[in-house]
């Protein structure tokens, strides 16, 4: 038997449990430093923020999307529907022989036009090479013109929308 | 009648932090700190390295906020938990300080030390909390639960995810590691003068 068995043997109560007595009663007395629980909340701070930025950026990104998606089915709705209307009168000018119809006209995208109605002194018709009766009459004269995106008209001709409404 | 944040329980507090309030977490860390820092500071020997180990289970647990069920356990035992994992995994990465303290143990082992000397050194918590750490984890920490913060065996059988015949097992292998630690390096020759024995 060793040494230390021998020792073991003869001991007798509580001395171990006076040891970590003591060393109970000095945690009791270890304190952090105060700069603990400061990193701490700083730290309880920055989450907050970043949660909340994170929160605030979500929603913008959501309702941002969300207005993107509308404006997406609204744009191809209006671009279906015009698209299809200036197709239809580009059509219906070039067979109608009371309108001018530049010769490109149908080689453009439809949807690249605008279907307008206007009033033209009759002087600035006879000036576009449309014929009218009397081109010093001051009476203004209706007109559909399909115009491009680039301001220039594509085509032109007497309205028809008085009759049409009809 | 408002309940004040010392009244309420630390589900109640929990539940109010996982919400964003800031007492109710500032109240969490002032109920519990003390605890993981001194179980900290026994397990890694150094005040710098408590602080920085009471830190990160602070910052873990207020990351995982919505993860502490209180019907599994007190919340002192799920910090616990948290506190032996970090104290673990910096130990591991701390070799050259687990080194240095065996070295200054090593040195308390001196056979030829004056017995008054060594006397004056069992009156030293420091001494007895340095043989502690010269357990190895598995016994430091169970002693530190069960000895120290003064769990009971079902708790410290919680925080080590083990069985409590375990925890049984290793408090008892882990005093009597303790106690021969104390013995050999001769504070049985001291104690002995000043008229104290120790047991296991």
């Amino acid at each position: 038997m060793g040494h230390l068995e021998e020792k073991k043997r003869m001991f007798p109560a509580d001395g171990l449990q006076a040891a970590l007595k003591a060393v109970r009663e000095d945690d009791a007395l270890a304190q952090p430093r105060p700069q603990l629980r400061e990193r701490v909340m700083r730290a309880w701070d920055t989450r907050q923020h970043h949660r909340r930025t994170s929160r605030a950026s979500t929603f913008w990104f959501a309702a941002a999307a969300s207005v993107a998606v509308v404006l997406t089915w609204s744009s191809s709705r209006l671009d279906r529907a015009t698209g299809n209307a200036v197709a239809d009168r580009a059509m219906a000018l070039s067979t109608e022989d009371d309108g001018l119809l530049a010769p490109d006209v149908l080689m453009d995208d439809a949807s690249s036009f605008q279907y307008v109605r206007l009033s033209l002194a009759p002087r600035t018709m006879a000036a576009l090479g449309i014929p009218v009766a009397n081109p010093a009459d001051e009476e203004p004269i209706a007109v559909e013109a399909l115009i491009g995106l680039d301001g220039i008209p594509r085509a032109i001709r007497y309205a028809q929308f008085r009759q049409e409404s009809q | 009648m408002t309940t004040s944040r010392t009244d309420r329980s630390d589900g109640d507090l929990v539940a109010a932090a996982a919400a964003g309030d800031r007492d109710a977490f500032a109240a969490l860390y002032q109920r519990h700190h003390l605890g993981v820092y001194r179980f900290a500071r026994t397990m890694t020997g150094s005040t710098a390295a408590a602080e920085d180990v009471t830190q990160e289970v602070f910052l873990a647990f207020m990351q995982g906020l919505d993860k502490f069920e209180e019907g599994r356990g007190a919340l002192s035992t799920y910090l616990f938990g948290f506190a032996r994992n970090v104290s673990r995994h910096r130990l591991r990465k701390e070799i050259r300080l687990v080194g240095q303290d065996n070295e200054r143990e090593s040195e308390l082992q001196d056979p030829d030390d004056d017995p008054g000397q060594m006397a004056i050194r069992l009156e030293s918590a420091a001494r007895v909390r340095r043989y502690i750490r010269g357990l190895s984890s598995r016994y430091r920490e169970v002693l530190i639960l069960c000895d120290l913060q003064e769990l009971s065996y079902q708790d410290a059988a919680t925080v080590l995810g083990t069985r409590v015949g375990t925890v049984r097992s290793r408090l008892h292998r882990a005093r009597h590691l303790l106690a021969e630690r104390l013995i050999s390096s001769g504070v049985q020759r001291s104690a002995d003068k000043r008229g104290l024995r120790w047991a296991i």
